[in-house]
């Protein structure tokens, strides 16, 4: 197992945590606003996390790239999903929880 | 939201592809979308038979034409992707803690945040974005402000979103000239 193998993995079982918390959040968290803080910012760390992980693991900068996209992609995805169900959320008068 | 009719959505495609196709960023987004294309397919040459329509589809239906040049600022997008980093990695042990800890502390606020940016794109760009940086969710957005969701300190959180906003700026803004 060379050392960028390892730095991989590592990086991979770091980023783990994130979903972890993040799907803690959703779960415990009060209301759609606070659940969408959760999940939206600890899936951008995770995911990034993981895939830098890989492609270090893959050793290939085409594969690299690729999942250099995918997060990219992912973080699109994410933030506008996010936005979207906030504001959908408040212009249909849902009241944040603690005020 | 307005509603179209059948006509008018034809319409409407027929004068974006007329506008797409003498646009002069054609060539570039040809250019990228292959290149996104080449990537996600790692290079496999069988995939183009579906990759040269969709390639060609995405660039002339694009519907969101750029308003503004595309600047290139080195220094700018280094300085954006340190912070964004940092932001990213700060936001997320932030809510990671709220969540993990028994009393679940949350202080949510909603903040008007009058904007600074002028373009569109800009705006759009940044209202996206702090919903990836610690605490804020963007709720509502006008024509002079947007709407923030902000769990924890309002005032720090606020300063937070001017400083990134001037980051936007240097990254996406040129300056006016009309």
């Amino acid at each position: 197992m060379s050392l960028t193998d390892l730095l991989g993995g590592l990086l991979v079982l770091l980023g783990m945590p994130f979903f972890f918390l993040g799907t803690l959040g959703l779960l415990r968290f009060p209301d759609a606003y606070t659940r969408l803080h959760a999940l939206a910012k600890t899936d951008n760390v995770g995911l990034g996390l993981v895939c830098l992980g890989l492609a270090l693991y893959s050793g290939s900068w085409l594969t690299g790239l690729k999942l250099l996209l995918i997060w990219l992609l992912m973080l699109v995805a994410s933030a506008a999903g996010a936005g979207l169900i906030g504001r959908t959320a408040m212009a249909r008068g849902m009241k944040p929880w603690g005020l | 939201m307005p509603r179209f009719g059948r006509e008018e959505v034809a319409i409407g495609i027929i004068a974006t592809v007329r506008r797409q196709l003498s646009g002069r960023g054609l060539a570039l987004r040809l250019l990228l979308y292959a290149l996104v294309w080449w990537v996600l397919t790692a290079g496999d040459t069988g995939a183009w038979v579906w990759g040269v329509p969709a390639v060609a589809g995405a660039a002339l239906f694009n519907p969101f034409p750029a308003n503004g040049r595309l600047r290139l600022a080195p220094l700018a997008l280094l300085r954006f992707a340190q912070r964004f980093i940092l932001g990213s990695l700060t936001g997320a042990l932030d809510v990671g803690l709220r969540a993990l800890q028994p009393a679940r502390p949350l202080s949510p606020a909603l903040v008007d945040y009058p904007w600074q940016l002028q373009t569109r794109s800009a705006r759009i760009f940044m209202a996206n974005l702090i919903n990836l940086m610690p605490g804020t969710l963007c709720v509502r957005i006008t024509d002079t402000a947007m709407s923030v969701h902000v769990i924890g300190d309002a005032e720090r959180t606020v300063a937070g979103l001017a400083k990134l906003e001037q980051l936007v700026a240097d990254l996406m803004e040129v300056e006016d000239h009309d």
